[in-house]
């Protein structure tokens, strides 16, 4: 009987075990993350438009008052540019590294003039862009990342249906690029 | 001579279906320690973050979103009522009261698991800043029911369980530590219906 009881016990500590290894793994070993989900999508630097229905690539936009266009980089040749133009009020950005940590987050209030305008860049491509172009420099937000890669989503937020088709045009002509230089 | 491996045996099962069911159940069940309660309504401010606690980690890695970061808004959800009795179906409600300051927001019924809600095509499931009609003082009063409703008026689906999700975007209170101070809307249950 004792010795059932501490099969029992054993068993008890080793589900605890197992259950803290399988928490903590999970992160680093799923394949339904946003990062493997947004990689999916298609090539590096440019932004897709979520749908607005679920479908094979696992991300849509839930809520339809809020679209969103997902793009993910890779700075291994330079830093990346995000620009739209401004014919949303209401959007918001954030930059995510491929653990899908947050990186920077902005809305449109803060922004300089409310225009999307940004550069993402590793400490020493930004450091070199500083001196090398500072006007351009001057009229973004630089983001400096640690990782080489991740993603950006800009969303725009679509007060009624009527708008919805505006706000489409707005994230789907959204650059995200490469900085060309000169 | 069947005892060692029955004794092994006994431990090996309570691991593996201990450990792996109780993982399972956690992914769903919490979307880790870092929750905010205002009165029915919980928030994680910090789930997309590299502060996240390893429960929230593993939910964002098995959920896949892409979430929003603190400075586009926050995600309050409500699965129980100012009674603190959870939502139900069957019966009607009605949200009062106030949204904390934000640029705008939005106020959805949605499926717990992210099913999607059956509801006849046209009624609402969802509804926002610019759409809800207030009263002279500024208060919402919006009605949730399988039935149409007057005024502002969400519908559930009579089939599945819902939970409510209020979306802030670009509001202060993600950057105030006194947001457990913040006036939220009181969710008040109303008649039920019989299923």
């Amino acid at each position: 009987m004792l010795k059932f009881l501490l099969a029992i016990v054993t068993g008890l500590v080793g589900a605890a075990v197992l259950h803290i290894l399988l928490i903590l793994i999970l992160p680093f070993n799923s394949n339904v993350d946003a990062w493997s989900k947004v990689e999916d999508l298609g090539d590096p630097f440019e932004f897709f438009t979520l749908k607005n229905e679920p479908n094979e690539s696992g991300l849509y936009n839930e809520d339809i008052f809020i679209q969103t266009a997902v793009c993910h980089y890779i700075l291994d040749e330079g830093p990346l540019q995000i620009v739209a133009d401004e014919s949303t009020e209401m959007w918001t950005l954030a930059a995510f590294d491929p653990g899908s940590n947050e990186i920077f987050s902005m809305s449109a209030r803060s922004a300089i003039n409310g225009e999307v305008n940004f550069i993402i860049g590793t400490k020493g491509q930004l450091l070199n862009l500083r001196s090398e172009e500072p006007d351009l420099i001057a009229e973004t937000i630089a983001i400096e990342v640690s990782d080489i890669e991740g993603y950006v989503a800009l969303r725009s937020i679509v007060p009624s249906i009527s708008s919805l088709a505006e706000a489409q045009d707005f994230l789907s002509n959204a650059l995200c690029a490469p900085l060309s230089s000169g | 001579m069947l005892r060692i491996p029955f004794l092994v045996g006994t431990a090996l099962v309570i691991i593996f279906l201990g450990g792996i069911y109780s993982a399972q159940w956690a992914l769903d069940a919490t979307r880790g320690f870092g929750g905010l309660q205002v009165n029915n309504w919980v928030a994680y401010p910090q789930i997309q973050t590299k502060d996240a606690d390893p429960y929230a980690r593993a939910h964002r890695a098995n959920d896949g979103k892409i979430l929003l970061g603190r400075a586009e808004g926050l995600v309050f959800r409500a699965q129980v009522d100012q009674n603190q009795e959870p939502l139900l179906r069957g019966c009607d409600y009605i949200l009062k009261g106030r949204v904390p300051p934000a640029l705008f927001w939005t106020l959805r019924t949605v499926h717990p698991e992210n099913e999607p809600l059956n509801i006849a095509t046209g009624w609402p499931s969802t509804i926002n800043a610019q759409k809800v009609l207030r009263n002279g003082k500024g208060n919402i009063e919006i009605r949730l029911s399988q039935f149409p409703q007057s005024g502002n008026w969400l519908a559930v689906d009579p089939n599945k369980d819902f939970e409510l999700q209020l979306t802030l975007i670009d509001t202060p209170i993600s950057n105030v530590s006194g947001i457990r101070a913040l006036e939220m809307p009181v969710i008040v249950k109303g008649e039920c219906h019989n299923a």
